[in-house]
């Protein structure tokens, strides 16, 4: 099971916004920032660019796959 | 009122306050023999769920909701699948050996979830040939 955290709440409170202003700004509700805050929820594709975008950042900037998954992805590159 | 709709989380209770006064209103007036009284009741509270989701430029369900939705979807469809596999085999052994007799109310359960998957499968079969 890959799990993938993320740094959003960081950006957020970074910038000055409210969950509720986010979640505007992303078409998306206030409860879904909450959840992907808490590691509750994976978002889609979609949203995870849409978040990327409104911060200008890359988007391992924003989420980061766990540290098991980096060491596979080490493994196959060797 | 419009000020009370502007929140997507009181929209999204109102809405599904309707949708359950709108259910249970069609089925218990069905049931009282007043079907016209349900449907009248029932249309009234979609009006009112397509007004309440009218109020808001915010999203009020987002792909949040759609997730949790599929997954409500696919327990269901697993539940459902898992008791028929023990249920309608058993009950078919039941009478074929002279211990159950089937009547409407089981038949009729029988045939909707044998539908059911007949659609499920239609849909299966539709959603790959497209991917």
């Amino acid at each position: 099971m890959i799990t993938v955290d993320n740094s959003l709440t960081e950006y957020r409170e970074a910038s000055g916004l409210s969950q509720r202003a986010l979640a505007e700004h992303v078409a998306v509700t206030r409860q879904t920032i909450n959840a992907v805050e808490g590691n509750r929820y994976d978002p889609s594709v979609e949203l995870v660019f849409k978040l990327a975008a409104f911060f200008e950042v890359p988007v391992e900037d924003l989420f980061h796959p766990d540290v098991e998954l980096e060491r596979t992805v080490s493994e196959i590159g060797d | 009122m419009s000020g009370f709709l502007e929140r997507p989380s009181r929209i999204r209770r109102v809405v599904a306050g309707l949708t359950v006064v709108g259910a249970v209103a069609l089925a218990g007036f069905t049931v009282l023999e007043r079907p016209l009284v349900g449907v009248a009741v029932f249309g009234l509270a979609i009006t009112g769920v397509m007004v309440a989701l009218s109020r808001t430029e915010r999203p009020v369900f987002d792909e949040r909701d759609e997730q949790i939705s599929r997954e409500a979807a696919e327990w269901t469809l697993s539940l459902l699948g898992i008791s028929s596999m023990l249920v309608f085999p058993t009950l078919t052994f039941a009478w074929g050996v002279d211990k159950f007799e089937w009547q409407p109310w089981s038949t009729a359960i029988a045939m909707f979830v044998a539908v059911l998957y007949l659609i499920y499968g239609a849909f299966l079969v539709v959603l790959r040939s497209q991917r």
